[in-house]
């Protein structure tokens, strides 16, 4: 009897001891309390709403280029995140995201105040109490600041139909591991010097780099919900690239990059050198390539650079602040429940999981920005639209968050406010298709229309998208290798200096088969809310139409000496 | 004997070259320079007359702490590289010319400032040293024919002075400098000295912050100078600040240096406290109101008082004089007390004890710093010069640093120095006589700005606008009394000095003291020596600056 009293008294405090545990959260609900019970301005509103993140980053990096070192570093820096709402859920401070940063030279100001607030790199209480105590109140000056800016704004604005500013949410307990890292500094130092001398034979090469980074994050979040939360992750990134420049005086490049989550994620010596010979291949090829003209025709874009595609095309029209705004496009506002791509296209954003058939994925995260569990969100079913991402801003329809608020958290001023954001973007097609079978395909489509050539886009560095108003919606990609198809014999050429692009409802019109070789993307995604690691896993993707468009192109003559040989001591005269 | 003494000269001048020739880097550079002098052209077009490389190597690392608790432990190393490519004569090159419009060019970015890479292997630097060449020339073609042009299109006064001086090269290996600071020794330290804040609740916001740079130049020219000099400076800088009832911000940062990393703890422990208890009295004194009349600065403020009005006028720029705002038709005229004599010594790291930071063997053109004799009993001689010539001075001193010319150890002496009570019944005397109720007292400066956070963060130094007036961002008074005429004083908070013309300025200090004090330039790169000042004037109003109210909550308890 009195053993089940007692644990019936030990439960609610459970959450409680948990926290007690962890000296960070702890001293973040202390002052959480105090703020919530005892902050507020005469005659103002007190606050509703305070949240904090505290985001722990330890990075090791270093590069070097052509087998010799060229810089290094070793940090580990915190960023504390305040977050204060007035009001209340239905109207508050927080400005929208399409208002965000805009200039404000108070702002600007404020927010170097802010920076100079230490916060401490240790568990250690007393400083990060401190800490927590300035900033709490400078955000609720600010917070105060902003409500008054807003509801003059709301005073003169036509207002449709008016979402809430903040949905409701249960409050989250949950404490993991701490995320760290134990590296070999030199061992690692040896190793890009290593590989970056691969390239020393190839002197055409005017740059190249090898840069290793490892990251460990850790996250503390509490809020005056009641969420306490800290989690965290590893993260190893090698990246790899080079550039050259072409006798027309255009700078042509590629790059390789691998992700993981641990040191044995990263690739073994011998592939990375397999690699790094196919780099070295490609720029060269890249360099003596003829360039393509501006161009409109069937495509067949390979694997990671259809991963892009459909993030630039698709993948931001999906962040539900885009669909209830006067400033953005709203492309897919009213296409809910309609199908907008073919039917055996399956598309969803998991930032749950770490990996995909063995590929890291470097979109994963447990828990967003604001508190939220990571949720596997279904966006495209069977071609239709069935959902948005979303954060804790809601939009008609879409009341809750799915756990898609990110921002990049490292810095006051600039991402710092989270909004709805992708996470590990994954396209799965029921009609996969073999990839000669979708070239076969290619070639016929181009003699359908007529076209004399077909379009083969291999591999991505990234691209862009507009979603404001201001101009036309459309998207651009910049493959990195382009190849030319002839329509009647097949052959291949690759060319340069292109980059293709389109209107996002129109090029999801042109998809035409899907390959069945998903590959892995992973990248930065730059928005609103800063950069944030973001991976796309696509198969091939045929469109029956894509437009290219010339990428801008230096026109500075290439070195006009041959680079300079071998001979430390410079004794040998190079021939000419 | 004679054989011998020949046989020994020959013997030292192969060890210094094979000394020489041992050093990958510096053989790397003056392989890669000596094939670029010797074969780049284009058809048409000039040779190179002129070429140097600077490679800085440098490493950095940072441990800072707040409240007992760490804020920061960093380090990072990198490499640069700087590129001086001459095209046309020692009269009339390449140089100043001034980038007229935008162009996408994405080489400029590429090769501007660039980070090379260091190693024993020296393919890598050879191979960014190339490029960076190449984009160089080409620029410097481009750049002599639009002013070549520009010349011939605008006659200018017959005696422009040459675009280049002539030196002699320099030759000197020095050590590399390595830092030999642990950032896990120092951790302890700096938080210890960070909790003396603790026990002063009115304190908001205080940080302590050690930093080591270690820095070492690799410098060749085609006019045969090579250099390899590795310099070292450890600093420790304490910041704090709260705010005042009315929401006025009261901030102090200061800045110690050391060469070997030594300090003293007693002192900076003795230092923290008084920079604490400062401010806290600060607090609850009264505010500065407008204000024109005699001041006096006291020593070590008076430093960085020189430092912000006239150490700009003593570097021979030819940007600033362009727009009319320097000293280069003063050469030969009194523009200061005639007791007054300034020199700049880069050579010595001590002064009276005083400890320097402005010390320096070369400049970053290559050439050997120079004591300067600037302003000799009050007659204005000469200016710190780099190797651009402006009139009347055709040869550089070795003061052109960080892209710009800049003080080294600058020093004011006086041949009629007075004790500091002496001056303060002179500024009693003064008042007097123009019928002021006080004069003021200032009595300890901070830097303009902190290196606080993983950003730098830049206050707003400089100088700022308000009602039309301008502020000297540069001179931050800390603790400012009112001095009455009966010799009764009171503190006062919140004193910005308004800027005026700085030769006016100058012509209003009417005497200075025996104590000489060191002041640092904010980025530890100079040092100003100067004692007491008395001003028959200065315009002082109170900060408009970063009000704001005080936090709502008190903090949060033990």
């Amino acid at each position: 009897m009195r053993a089940k009293i007692l644990l019936v008294i030990a439960l609610p405090g459970f959450a409680t001891l948990w926290a007690g545990a962890n000296p960070i959260l702890s001293t973040m609900q202390a002052e959480l309390d105090r703020s919530m019970e005892k902050l507020q301005l005469e005659g103002e509103k007190p606050p509703y709403f305070i949240s904090y993140l505290l985001v722990d980053r330890e990075e090791f990096s270093t590069r070097a280029s052509l087998g010799a070192l060229m810089d290094a570093d070793d940090e580990h820096y915190r960023f504390l995140n305040v977050q204060v709402r007035v009001g209340d859920y239905t109207f508050d401070n927080i400005p929208a995201p399409e208002d965000v940063y805009s200039y404000d030279e108070d702002k600007q100001k404020q927010d170097e105040e802010y920076a100079k607030v230490p916060v401490p790199l240790t568990d250690e209480a007393d400083l990060l109490r401190h800490a927590l105590w300035l900033a709490t109140d400078m955000r609720y000056k600010w917070a105060l600041k902003q409500y008054a800016d807003k509801e003059g704004q709301r005073a003169r604005e036509v207002v449709e139909e008016r979402s809430d500013d903040f949905s409701r949410s249960e409050p989250v307990t949950y404490i993991g591991d701490k995320a760290s890292y134990s590296i070999e500094k030199a061992k690692w130092e040896e190793k890009v010097k290593e590989y970056s001398a691969l390239f020393k034979e190839y002197p055409e090469i005017l740059e190249s780099r090898v840069s290793f980074s490892v990251e460990a994050r850790n996250d503390y979040f509490a809020s005056s919900e009641g969420s306490q939360i800290q989690h965290g992750k590893v993260s190893y990134w090698l990246l790899i690239s080079a550039s050259t420049k072409s006798p027309d005086g255009m700078w042509v490049r590629s790059f390789r990059n691998f992700f993981g989550w641990a040191e044995e994620d990263l690739p073994s010596e011998e592939v990375v050198g397999g690699e790094i010979e196919a780099l070295i291949g490609e720029v060269i090829a890249l360099r003596d390539a003829p360039v393509m003209e501006a161009y409109v025709g069937p495509a067949l874009i390979q694997g990671q650079a259809a991963g892009v595609f459909i993030h630039e095309t698709y993948g931001h029209r999906m962040e539900s602040h885009r669909l209830e705004s006067k400033v953005y496009g709203e492309t897919f506002k009213d296409k809910m429940g309609t199908r907008i791509m073919p039917g055996y296209i399956f598309l969803y954003d998991d930032p749950t999981i770490k990996e995909y058939q063995g590929m890291p994925l470097d979109g994963y995260y447990l828990y967003d920005d604001e508190g939220i569990a990571a949720r596997r969100t279904e966006l495209v079913k069977d071609g239709i639209l069935v959902n948005f991402l979303c954060s804790r801003r809601p939009i008609k329809g879409f009341p809750e968050s799915n756990g898609h608020g990110r921002a990049m958290m490292q810095s006051v001023g600039y991402g710092d406010v989270p909004v709805a954001r992708q996470g590990n973007l994954i396209l799965e097609t029921s009609k996969p298709t073999p990839f000669p079978k979708l070239k076969k395909l290619l070639l016929k489509e181009c003699r359908k229309q007529n076209k004399p050539y077909g379009l083969i886009f291999v591999r991505s560095e990234g691209g862009g998208t507009i979603t404001s108003r201001s101009y036309m919606a459309s998207y651009q990609s910049n493959p990195l290798l382009v190849y030319r198809v002839d329509a009647r014999t097949g052959q291949q050429e690759l060319v340069r200096g292109v980059k293709f692009g389109g209107t996002p409802l129109v090029s999801l019109e042109k998809i035409a088969a899907t390959g069945d070789d998903p590959r892995v993307f992973n990248g930065f995604c730059g928005a609103e809310s800063g950069f944030i690691p973001v991976a796309l896993v696509s198969p091939s993707i045929l469109l029956s139409e894509i437009e290219i468009a010339k990428e801008p192109a230096g026109n500075q003559k290439p070195p006009i000496l041959p680079p300079p040989f071998g001979e430390e001591n410079g004794n040998q005269s190079p021939e000419m | 004997m004679r054989s011998l003494k020949i046989v020994c000269l020959s013997l030292a001048i192969c060890s210094f070259a094979w000394a020489a020739s041992q050093n990958p880097i510096l053989a790397a550079m003056q392989s890669e320079l000596d094939r670029s002098m010797q074969n780049l052209r284009m058809e048409e077009q000039e040779r190179p007359y002129f070429l140097s490389y600077l490679v800085t190597d440098q490493t950095y690392v940072t441990v800072e702490a707040s409240l007992g608790a760490i804020t920061q432990s960093d380090e990072s190393r990198n490499h640069r590289l700087s590129v001086d490519l001459r095209v046309g004569s020692y009269e009339l090159d390449n140089s100043g010319v001034k980038k007229q419009r935008w162009s996408y060019d994405p080489d400029e970015w590429k090769y501007s400032n660039m980070q090379v890479p260091i190693d024993d292997d020296t393919i890598g630097l050879k191979h960014q040293l190339w490029l960076a060449t190449d984009y160089a020339y080409k620029k410097a073609v481009e750049d002599f024919s639009k002013k070549a042009r520009e010349i011939a299109l605008n006659p200018e006064d017959e005696e422009r002075p040459p675009d280049f001086s002539q030196e002699d090269p320099e030759v000197y290996i020095g050590d590399e400098a390595k830092i030999a600071a642990d950032r896990k020794e120092w951790e302890p330290r700096i938080m210890r000295c960070s909790a003396l804040f603790a026990e002063y609740e009115d304190i908001l916001i205080s940080r302590v912050r050690f930093d080591a740079q270690a820095k070492t130049a690799y410098f060749v020219s085609s006019e045969g100078s090579k250099i390899q000099d590795g310099d070292l400076l450890y600093s420790l800088e304490i910041e704090s600040s709260t705010r005042a009832e009315d929401g006025m911000p009261l901030r102090d940062f200061r800045r110690f240096y050391s060469y070997d990393g030594t300090f003293d703890e007693a002192q900076i422990e003795a230092e923290i406290t008084r920079m604490a208890e400062r401010l806290v009295t600060l607090k609850d004194t009264e505010a500065c109101e407008q204000y024109a009349g005699p001041v006096l600065i006291e020593a070590q403020a008076s430093g960085a008082f020189v430092s912000a009005v006239l150490a700009p006028l003593l570097n021979a720029d030819k940007k600033l004089w362009e727009k009319g705002g320097g000293l280069q038709d003063k050469v030969g005229q009194r523009v200061i007390l005639p007791s007054i004599s300034v020199y700049d010594d880069p050579t010595i790291d001590t002064y009276k004890g005083l400890t320097l930071v402005g010390h320096y063997r070369f400049d970053d053109q290559g050439v050997a710093a120079q004591k300067v004799n600037l302003i000799e009993r009050g007659v204005l001689n000469g200016f710190l010069l780099s190797r651009s010539p402006v009139k009347g001075f055709d040869k550089s001193n070795g003061h052109s640093r960080d892209g710009g010319v800049e003080i080294g150890n600058l020093i004011l002496e006086s041949s009629a120095p007075q004790s500091f009570a002496r001056l303060k019944s002179r500024l009693i005397a003064e008042c007097k006589k123009q019928g002021r109720p006080y004069g003021l007292l200032v009595t300890s400066v901070r830097l303009p700005e902190s290196r606080s956070g993983r950003r730098i963060i830049y206050s707003f130094s400089g100088e700022s606008e308000g009602e039309g007036r301008r502020v000297l961002g540069q001179f931050q008074p800390v603790a400012v009394y009112k001095v009455y005429t009966d010799g009764s004083e009171e503190l006062l908070r919140g004193v910005q000095v308004l800027s005026s013309s700085p030769l006016a300025t100058l012509g209003k200090i009417i005497a200075v003291g025996n104590d000489p004090g060191a002041w640092s330039t904010s980025f530890g790169t100079g040092s100003v020596v100067a004692p007491s000042i008395l001003l028959s004037e200065l315009e002082v109003r109170k900060t408009k600056e970063g009000m704001r109210t005080l936090p709502i909550l008190p903090p949060p308890g033990e």
